[in-house]
């Protein structure tokens, strides 16, 4: 992992933690025991005044991994959860087909759709002034969920993974690893407080969709559905393809990555990883062969030659869809991008951009 | 603002400059001896009170323009202002230093700033005008009591806040000075 | 007078970074820093490493941010000597941020306030909830005894720097202001934990907060800060109209 990566550590031997993490303290955990208290868990959040019809409710996107943790719940454990998804800034075919296809199996699904006017305002406003298109996105997905658990009066919620330990971040603490808190996702998530983002165009009523309420939160339990089961985002992908009809990127490969199988749901998605390789240094590619060698499936040479090839592809056959949402011109969004770049990381280089320091093998 | 400035190195340049700003840093002994060794006292108040010359002192630079200060020990200032820099605590019911921004109330027309309008600007001290000359007293500013913030006399005024510091009504007072002075 | 909202930045090798409990986590470019709404600006040199390059670095980044600007400017890390004083002054400082929250700096303080003025220095403690804390570990010595210690050889104000709350939104240590406001009359800036605008309001109504600062990347951007003078100000916080 990159040490530009925002909250990663560390150790002595140059570990990140998402790598002690997959390494040592994966193969050590008693996962059926997780399991068991897992079912325990759900039971002692039940009271008569709560809801009957659902177990849960889990954060669905209808990508790999959601669905992966939908169906586990489902046939593993009996649960009958809620879906809720909170709706994908510019949504694909490949995800409202997925989505389809799980929901054909025999699920319960809600879908939070908010004010398209203030989700352009905010994603064009974030852009320019963060680098991050898909800062509101972040505090929708966790609002849709909290609301509707706490309106529904289903106590327990569930996410796929707690980024932080399993890639390699912050993490709060040895409960944060378990349960998604406030703090979890003010600092980690979202980075900021919803409240602040008025401005003459939105009013506080406008940011509903995006407010966190800790009231709510302190009456439900959120979990990691990755702390009671073993996380590997190839396994889901297996039994997410061996249960329904999943459809890849229909481009066969996604922009700036390997993989074809990740993070389909929004077009959005190819400006946000971009940008993350703008702001960082490092884009999709070196992030999901990251994962993969956390998980000792991939050797570094080969990680390589993919990064090499791939990491910081330019999403251009998404363009148009993008600056569409946005309303912006090509232009200014190439501006746009290039006022993000850290003059430590990046330099002018004839009439395009270098890297102060590209990746080179011997230091991988 | 499109203005050339230079610093100034000799005594003859500040007879000769259009425009001078004394800024100020320290304290009043301090700086009181720097320009003593540098020969500046004399051609200041030639400046000042003879060719009556576009003179601006900030803060401490303003604080040497009066006769006597009291930082650090009883010293002379550079005499453009009868009276003397006190210690605002002693005249103040509050003993802090005065630090941040407060509103200023214009007592007569000055650079720009009509009389009993007000305007906020930033303030950083420890101690505060005593002039004998109210006639001088263009601006007041209200902290644990009332004490002036600008004195002028012919074309040399005695600043104690920072303009420098003040966004757009500091900005506007720094022109309002360099349009000044029929030179 | 009015009281203070502080935009501060933080230079990790001139390179503007956000903290978590004083650990640097997140780095970013400095192009989206707007001075303009705030009422003073400040420094620190957060550097593991105090050596000529990271001097360069962090006079470039200032020199950057303070072009187009006309605000008091506060600069403060690492300062032991009245050299440290004097380079920070040459990169246009106005005030100085001291470290007090050891014993070891209080007779180099009162050097700097017999030369530069009681106004230039603000004297900073590190806490996390009422014990004096660092980085590394919280101490069991009381902040409060602390700052009765220091007495009046703390400059113009005093900046408490919460460890504990820090980078987490959650807003700032108001009980902790409390506790020194009854110690000590000294005017109190702020720091650690403002997550909205709702947290400097209640922050600027207790009595001897003169300030808040917030050194949040989010939070230093224009929409940022002049949005919660809007609400501030309507809200009747006595802050100034700008």
């Amino acid at each position: 992992m990159p040490s530009t990566r925002p909250r990663v550590s560390f150790d002595k031997n140059g570990f990140c933690n998402g790598c002690v993490y997959n390494r040592v303290r994966k193969e050590i955990t008693n996962w059926d025991e997780r399991k068991r208290e897992l079912v325990q868990i759900i039971d002692s959040k039940k009271t008569k005044d709560t809801n009957t019809a659902y177990d849960c409710v889990i954060g669905w996107s209808g990508g790999k991994d959601s669905s992966a943790v939908a169906l586990t719940l489902k046939k593993e454990l009996g649960l009958n959860p809620l879906l809720v998804t909170f709706a994908p800034l510019i949504p694909t075919e490949e995800g409202e087909f997925n989505r389809r296809s799980l929901l054909e199996l025999g699920f319960d699904s809600v879908l939070i759709s908010p004010s398209l006017r203030v989700s352009r305002h905010l994603s064009r406003r974030f852009l320019i002034e963060r680098g991050d298109p898909k800062i509101h996105w972040n505090a929708g997905i966790n609002a849709a969920t909290i609301n509707i658990a706490s309106a529904l009066n289903i106590p327990t919620v569930f996410y796929s993974e707690h980024g932080e330990s399993e890639y390699g971040g912050r993490v709060l603490s040895e409960a944060s690893v378990r349960e998604r808190s406030i703090d979890e996702i003010l600092e980690n998530q979202i980075g900021d407080d919803p409240l602040n983002w008025k401005d003459e165009l939105i009013s506080q009523r406008d940011l509903e969709p995006y407010v966190i309420s800790q009231k709510k939160m302190s009456e439900l339990q959120i979990l990691y559905f990755a702390h009671f089961f073993p996380w590997d985002i190839v396994k889901n992908l297996d039994l997410v393809e061996a249960s329904v009809s999943f459809q890849r990127n229909r481009r066969g490969r996604t922009y700036g990555t390997f993989t074809d199988f990740d993070s389909l749901d929004d077009v959005m998605d190819d400006l946000y990883y971009y940008m993350q390789y703008i702001k960082f240094g490092f884009g999709r590619c070196l992030r999901d062969c990251a994962r993969q060698i956390q998980r000792g499936r991939l050797s570094r040479e080969a990680a390589f030659e993919y990064i090499r090839k791939f990491d910081g592809e330019f999403p251009e056959e998404s363009i148009d869809s993008l600056i569409s949402f946005l309303e912006i011109s090509r232009q200014d969004l190439i501006k746009i991008i290039d006022v993000h770049r850290r003059p430590d990381i990046w330099k002018r280089e004839n009439k395009g951009w270098q890297l102060h320091s590209p990746l080179q093998l011997e230091n991988f | 603002m499109g203005v050339s400035v230079t610093p100034i190195d000799s005594a003859s340049e500040v007879l000769s400059v259009r425009h001078l700003i004394i800024p100020g840093v320290g304290s009043f002994q301090t700086a009181m001896q720097h320009l003593k060794q540098n020969g500046f006292i004399e051609s200041l108040k030639e400046r000042c009170l003879k060719r009556k010359l576009p003179t601006l002192g900030i803060c401490l630079g303003a604080q040497i323009l009066l006769e006597e200060g009291h930082e650090g020990g009883i010293s002379r200032g550079i005499g453009v202002f009868e009276g003397t820099v006190e210690r605002s605590d002693i005249h103040l019911s509050t003993p802090e230093s005065h630090t941040g921004w407060d509103t200023v109330e214009i007592v007569r027309n000055i650079l720009g700033f009509k009389a009993h309008t007000r305007a906020d600007f930033f303030f950083n001290h420890d101690y505060i005008f005593v002039p004998k000359e109210t006639s001088e007293v263009y601006a007041t500013v209200h902290h644990g009591g009332s004490f002036p913030v600008i004195l002028k006399k012919y074309n040399t005024y005695a600043i104690q806040f920072h303009p420098e510091k003040s966004q757009t009504s500091g900005l506007s007072m720094i022109r309002a000075f360099l349009r000044s002075g029929n030179v | 007078m009015f009281k203070r909202i502080i935009g501060l930045v933080l230079l990790d090798q001139g390179v503007v970074s956000r903290t978590r409990n004083f650990h640097s986590d997140y780095q970013y470019t400095d192009e989206f820093i707007d001075t303009r709404f705030f009422d003073e600006i400040a420094f620190i040199n957060i550097s593991q490493n105090h050596n000529q390059e990271s001097y360069d670095k962090f006079r470039n980044t200032v020199e950057n941010l303070m072009r187009d600007s006309q605000l008091p400017v506060s600069m403060g890390g690492g300062i032991r000597s009245i050299d440290d004083i004097e380079r920070f002054r040459l990169f246009g400082a106005d005030r100085y941020i001291i470290n007090q929250t050891s014993i070891t700096n209080d007779q180099f303080i009162s050097r700097v306030i017999e030369i530069y003025g009681k106004s230039s220095v603000i004297s900073s403690i590190s806490h996390s909830g009422e014990f004096i804390a660092s980085r590394r570990y919280v101490s069991t010595q009381s902040i409060s005894d602390r700052v009765a210690e220091i007495g009046s050889n703390c400059g113009s104000e005093i900046l408490l720097n919460s460890i504990e709350r820090d980078g987490t939104l959650r807003g700032l240590d108001l009980e902790t202001a409390k506790l020194i406001s009854r110690v000590s009359k000294a005017p109190l800036i702020l720091s650690g934990g403002v997550g909205n605008a709702t947290h400097i309001d209640d922050a600027l109504k207790v009595n001897n907060v003169v300030g808040v600062t917030t050194s949040n990347i989010y939070h230093l951007t224009t929409t940022t800060v002049s949005s919660w003078r809007s609400s501030l100000l309507s809200n009747g916080a006595n802050i100034r109209l700008i």
